[in-house]
């Protein structure tokens, strides 16, 4: 553990944040019509938005917006590999995720907490298989990845966003990867769950000990027949329901891969317009 | 993870091996080694718990403290893992070098007793808001032959299993301040309920579709790739998460998930088994590190 930032002013020790003192909010899980508490029926996504080169410095850079979930991200490298890193013949990725302190109802403390270093260690181990590492010797790869805001299926997220980063830096990738979520409830299995939803699920699997669950894939779905490269699951779920939930995810991946690839090439076509219009005139 | 050089060819005798269904020390793909447990190995610990799976070798130990509970759970006990990756066991951890892999060990455990399913931990709470038990586990790896996150698992189902914290009763109060008593009788105990605790259970991926379990520090240089599955005694899936840079295919990972269930139920029901005869050893002679 690092030891405390003393150029920042933390916060009084043991503050708490005040929602805590307030009442609990006793609403249900679905709204009176059956709907999601947004409107959406189970197996809806949230909408979607994905943009390139919103960093004009990287060498490639993406924003996501999933919701209320805004994460963006970007690309630095090829480049030398730092001094105080070891040398390997095969490239090296960096990868960082940062919660803004604002991205969570609860505020975040400006140091990673264990989460946030989990994350990175779980995208860049997802990433490693993504890049063709061999096509960088010497070399690394930086990804950084903000969360603007958090408000549910954050990875998935992220890794979507560090793949159309990757594609933009033109790096060369064994496909785009792209992430979703699915969220086990009551015996129903709904898709990109918010953040809402996502605590609700938890508390209540928590008092009531019944079953529930969250999980997360990232995958590469034109490769080899589509290949899983990022697993996580919580909570208590039976074997043939998370099977389900793995394919409904997997069904999930390939709608917004068709999405993201449609952004990438959309990204593509435009430089090609400027470059035409620059030539003609 | 440990310090291992496999030449190709050496790699290719393991791979096609389990292509055959055959692993280098005779195991078939989804065989457990040889599991030896013990408990009570250390005598200044709550409850502890030695764990050797052929050459991995694991110290888990629990320590129980009184503390404040988190703001928002106001009745839960809290459960804090840390994991030390000695020198010892390989070279590498030498320095911060065992840090990421403490890191993911400790995280696992957390995510895995961190959910109300496996453990109580409102059995832990004193006195609602004000003071609660706090159960300290480390984790010692002692020696690195593979497959560390099961035995860690087991490790610290067992080491829980055979934790005794002595009962506290609140005596009376001064100034604001809860005075309490610990009870000196060793019967007066309280005990923490593993019935529903989960133990790891991890497919390597050595080849395409091929996966094996408890995997030697020889495959696991040739796979990087693993799933780690939490299987509680009932056969329910409580985390899964992927290790390892590598790709798996979704029908691979249905599968490795299925064979963790029936593999994970086996063996809990043995360790039950064993535990409760272990207890009943009238005069049983701790074997420790002899």
């Amino acid at each position: 553990m690092a030891g405390t930032d003393r150029w920042r002013i933390a916060g009084p020790e043991k503050s708490f944040p005040y929602s805590l003192l307030q009442p609990k909010e006793d609403a249900a899980f679905l709204r009176e019509d059956n709907m999601r508490r947004d409107g959406r029926s189970a197996v809806d996504h949230r909408q979607l938005f994905m943009s390139l080169g919103i960093i004009s410095q990287a060498k490639g850079s993406s924003y996501v917006e999933w919701g209320n979930t805004k994460v963006c991200c970007g690309v630095y490298g090829p480049k030398d590999v730092q001094r105080g890193n070891d040398f390997k013949m095969s490239c090296q990725v960096v990868c960082e995720v940062k919660m803004a302190p604002f991205s969570c109802p609860v505020r975040k403390p400006p140091q990673p907490d264990r989460q946030q270093k989990e994350m990175s260690r779980q995208l860049k181990e997802a990433l490693e298989t993504v890049i063709i590492l061999d096509k960088f010797p010497k070399s690394q790869i930086d990804v950084y990845v903000t969360v603007i805001e958090d408000d549910g299926g954050l990875l998935a997220a992220c890794i979507t966003a560090a793949g159309l980063a990757l594609c933009h830096a033109s790096i060369d990738v064994y496909d785009l990867v792209v992430g979703s979520s699915v969220l086990w409830h009551s015996g129903i299995l709904y898709v990109d769950p918010s953040r809402q939803e996502e605590e609700f699920e938890g508390s209540e699997t928590r008092s009531s000990g019944r079953e529930g669950g969250h999980l997360t894939i990232g995958m590469m779905p034109n490769y080899a027949n589509g290949q899983i490269a990022l697993t996580l699951q919580e909570g208590q779920m039976a074997v043939d329901n998370i099977c389900e939930g793995l394919e409904i995810a997997v069904d999930t991946c390939q709608r917004i891969y068709t999405l993201s690839r449609k952004t990438l090439m959309d990204n593509v076509q435009s430089v090609l317009d400027e470059d035409d219009e620059a030539a003609t005139s | 993870m440990t310090d291992l050089n496999l030449s190709d060819a050496e790699k290719s005798y393991i791979v096609d091996g389990v292509k055959l269904g055959i692993r280098v020390d005779g195991r078939g793909r989804l065989d457990y080694r040889q599991l030896e447990i013990e408990t009570g190995v250390v005598s200044t610990a709550n409850g502890s718990a030695r764990v050797r799976l052929d050459r991995t070798d694991v110290l888990v130990t629990v320590k129980m403290e009184i503390e404040r509970p988190l703001p928002d759970q106001p009745e839960n006990g809290r459960i804090h893992f840390f994991v030390n990756c000695s020198a010892n066991a390989t070279p590498e951890f030498e320095g911060r070098g065992g840090d990421d892999l403490a890191t993911s060990l400790s995280a696992m455990m957390e995510r895995v007793y961190s959910s109300p399913h496996t453990l109580d931990r409102s059995k832990l709470c004193v006195v609602k808001g004000k003071h609660v038990r706090g159960l300290y586990i480390d984790i010692e790896i002692l020696e690195c032959g593979g497959n560390l996150f099961d035995a860690i698992s087991l490790g610290v189902k067992t080491a829980l299993w055979a934790t005794k914290m002595p009962k506290l009763y609140v005596t009376g109060e001064d100034g604001g301040e809860l005075e309490f008593s610990v009870s000196d009788n060793p019967h007066d105990i309280d005990r923490i309920d593993v019935s529903n605790a989960p133990i790891l259970i991890t497919h390597l991926r050595i080849t395409e579709n091929l996966t094996v379990v408890d995997p030697t520090p020889e495959e696991e240089c040739c796979g990087p790739v693993r799933v780690v599955v939490s299987v509680t005694p009932q056969g329910f899936i409580t985390a899964t998460q992927q290790f390892g840079s590598g790709t798996f295919n979704p029908q691979t990972l249905t599968a490795s998930l299925k064979s963790a269930r029936d593999l994970g139920q086996k063996i809990h029901n043995r360790l039950l088994r064993k535990l409760q005869q272990e207890e009943q050893m009238s005069d049983r002679q701790v074997k420790g590190f002899l």
